[in-house]
């Protein structure tokens, strides 16, 4: 779900990196980096990075990757979660050219900035009728809502900065398209993010009770 | 120059290459960026164009091909189509030409917070990488496939394993930061 450059105008980017670097410096005085904190949040996005890598087969011959953004919600707090899947993304864009640098600030609002708050937010909401059921609706709703806003971001973009004679200059396909290609296959996705979480945070919470607890 | 003039410099020619909408400005980026880099090395110079166009193969193949078929049935411009795969790969191909040749640690080290947490954090990714590499090898060597490498069952002690070595390695570089006294606790 990672966009990669050229498809996303300037218009829409700027906007999006100083709103994006506001909540990251609101999010660097919140989470209070310390001795502690600093290997913690660099140790929780290699394991963000690494669980994008594990490859799980489903029926049908295909497979799909974790996002692991509601389990680090989960497991953590949210502005933990936003913090290292942000850095994450940073390196992922730089480095390895996963998602572009102009539409990091997009891939950074919707993936680490709604994925983590709408799993946290979805968890809360859901917790008061079943534990189990609310950790299943965080990982759904940690898939669905970033791919809701990349599907909005991307549709408007032939809106946003189009030449005059109406061409498209970035991404070429309205919101007719984008909003059923992108959201319909997330929200199948996401069932199958939802059940992942159910059985990763379980059994991490249980595993290492100790280190939640500290 | 310094690295952070270097980083600022690419920040406005990725800024720049978005408000200038030529396809000739952006196969003049593509050529210019590559004949930089085999000056360098044409070998390093081939791997960085393979490294770019491999990154967006995917994404920008599919928008493509969507295009296509859409120009099938209501008359597009091609141009735009060109446009968008010029400009995604200037800017894609800038990336890496700046990452080979700057230290991107060094141009963090003015930020003493930021110049650690990138280095714990790169360093502790290439380590977990590395596990899954290797866990994804011993699989491959007993004759499994990628398909069918990371079953249900195999998901869990896996997860265990990278999680207390992320772990263990976050407490040995947070008592190494608080022996050294490079951050004020």
């Amino acid at each position: 779900m990672h966009i990669p450059d050229g498809f996303i105008s300037p218009q829409t980017y700027l906007p999006a990196a100083i709103l994006g670097a506001g909540l990251l410096f609101y999010g660097y005085k919140k989470v209070a980096l310390d001795v502690e904190k600093i290997p913690m949040l660099s140790g929780v996005s290699a394991m963000a990075f690494v669980m994008m890598l594990i490859i799980i087969p489903i029926p049908g011959g295909t497979t799909v990757h974790l996002s692991g953004i509601a389990i680090l919600a989960l497991l953590f707090n949210p502005w933990v979660a936003f913090m290292s899947i942000s850095l994450v993304l940073l390196i992922q864009a730089l480095m390895f050219g996963d998602g572009g640098v102009t539409s990091y600030p997009i891939n950074m609002l919707s993936l680490a900035f709604l994925g983590s708050f709408s799993a946290y937010y979805g968890y809360a909401l859901v917790k008061r009728y079943s534990e189990k059921y609310a950790i299943f609706f965080a990982g759904w709703v940690s898939i669905v809502i970033p791919s809701l806003f990349i599907a909005t971001i991307l549709g408007l973009q032939p809106i946003i900065a189009s030449a005059e004679d109406g061409t498209a200059r970035f991404f070429p396909f309205g919101l007719d398209v984008t909003l059923p290609s992108i959201v319909l296959p997330h929200l199948l996705l996401g069932v199958l993010e939802g059940l992942v979480t159910v059985a990763v945070v379980g059994f991490l919470k249980t595993k290492f009770k100790r280190a939640f607890d500290a | 120059m310094p690295e952070k003039y270097w980083f600022f410099l690419y920040l406005f020619t990725i800024v720049f290459l978005g408000v200038v909408h030529s396809v000739w400005l952006m196969g003049s980026v593509i050529v210019l960026t590559f004949l930089f880099n085999t000056k360098v090395s044409k070998k390093v110079s081939w791997r960085i164009f393979k490294k770019a166009f491999l990154a967006l193969l995917v994404f920008n193949g599919t928008v493509s091909i969507s295009y296509l078929i859409y120009g099938v049935f209501v008359p597009v411009s091609y141009e735009v189509l060109i446009l968008l795969n010029a400009r995604a790969l200037a800017i894609t191909l800038l990336t890496f030409t700046l990452m080979h040749h700057i230290n991107f640690h060094k141009m963090l080290s003015s930020h003493h917070v930021l110049g650690i947490l990138y280095a714990f954090t790169f360093s502790q990714m290439m380590q977990l990488k590395k596990m899954l590499q290797d866990y994804y090898f011993g699989l491959k060597s007993r004759g499994a496939t990628l398909k069918s490498s990371v079953k249900r069952e195999q998901l869990k002690p896996l997860l265990e394993t990278l999680f207390a070595t992320m772990l263990h390695k976050s407490n040995e570089q947070s008592l190494g930061l608080r022996s050294r006294g490079l951050l004020d606790d």
